[in-house]
């Protein structure tokens, strides 16, 4: 176990809990709006993390380029798509709640 | 014009090659050959779209993107996308969720619509921000926390932006708003 082994284990773990933050953020907050902010950020941190933990667990190889341009592309392409998730959702008309129309939850 | 025509064009043929190296990860003769003529054929089909952009859309026309600021822009981004989810994760772990959502609205003065994108994309991603709308030079942001804590209302966010254009940019941004109705449009 190389110290670098460890390294890219702890990423891929810090990625793997903002994954699963974002999943719950997405059950638990109360509207589409602040499910967005869930999704969207949260998971393209716990993306980022997990690809960059697998980029440095590969080394120095031709894996670890196609890896990067993934990066890339994730980094580009999740703050889009959610963007475009909101405003497709801001033209149907579905209207954010703020604090004072923000029901409290119902207790199960 | 006809320059930075030229220029993108060359631009455009050397990524593509050098994404077909990667991805096919094969270097003989037969293989990098292929390549090279695939990428030329992509750039010939994208000629016609690529003299439209330049010549009547006029991307040409704003300030090149300035490369050095971009090295520093990038790792900004990246500590700032880790705040945010460091938020998020407090919001949502939180047992009773303290969030107050608002949205904000304001115009700003950026130079072209790739600096928008990269406004947009850099808003969704800092903390406690998500770009609704664009439209034209006006945004509508949804804020997740206090609104007033986020670094678009002090406007540091949209400087940040048009310094990857400018070197000194006037004030950016106007008539902001904080909104707690969706009246009005």
């Amino acid at each position: 176990m190389t110290i670098w082994q460890i390294i890219s284990i702890f990423l891929i773990f810090a990625g793997a809990f903002f994954i699963t933050v974002g999943s719950i953020g997405l059950i638990r907050l109360p509207d589409f709006y602040s499910r967005c902010h869930a999704t969207g950020k949260a998971d393209t941190l716990g993306l980022l993390l997990v690809i960059s933990g697998l980029i440095i667990y590969e080394g120095f190889s031709l894996h670890s380029a196609k890896l990067l341009i993934i990066l890339a592309f994730v980094g580009l392409t999740s703050p889009t798509a959610t963007h475009a998730l909101a405003r497709a959702a801001f033209r149907f008309g579905v209207k954010p709640r703020f604090k004072t129309t923000l029901r409290p939850r119902e207790k199960s | 014009m006809k320059k930075a025509f030229i220029k993108g064009t060359i631009i455009q043929f050397l990524v593509l090659a050098g994404l077909w190296l990667i991805l096919s990860g094969k270097f003989d003769y037969f293989h990098v050959t292929i390549g090279f003529l695939s990428a030329a054929l992509v750039t010939l089909v994208h000629l016609r779209l690529n003299h439209h952009l330049y010549f009547r859309h006029g991307i040409a026309q704003v300030r090149p993107l300035r490369l050095v600021k971009m090295v520093f822009y990038i790792p900004w981004l990246t500590w700032q996308i880790i705040l945010a989810s460091l938020q998020v994760a407090y919001v949502v772990l939180h047992p009773k969720i303290p969030i107050n959502p608002s949205l904000i609205k304001f115009r700003t003065k950026l130079p072209n619509v790739t600096a928008k994108v990269i406004l947009g994309n850099s808003i969704t991603l800092t903390p406690g921000t998500l770009t609704i709308r664009i439209d034209n030079d006006e945004f509508i942001v949804h804020a997740l926390m206090d609104a007033s804590a986020t670094s678009i209302i002090d406007g540091s966010l949209p400087f940040q932006v048009a310094k990857l254009y400018q070197r000194r940019p006037s004030t950016v941004i106007s008539e902001v708003k904080i909104l707690r109705t969706t009246k009005g449009l």
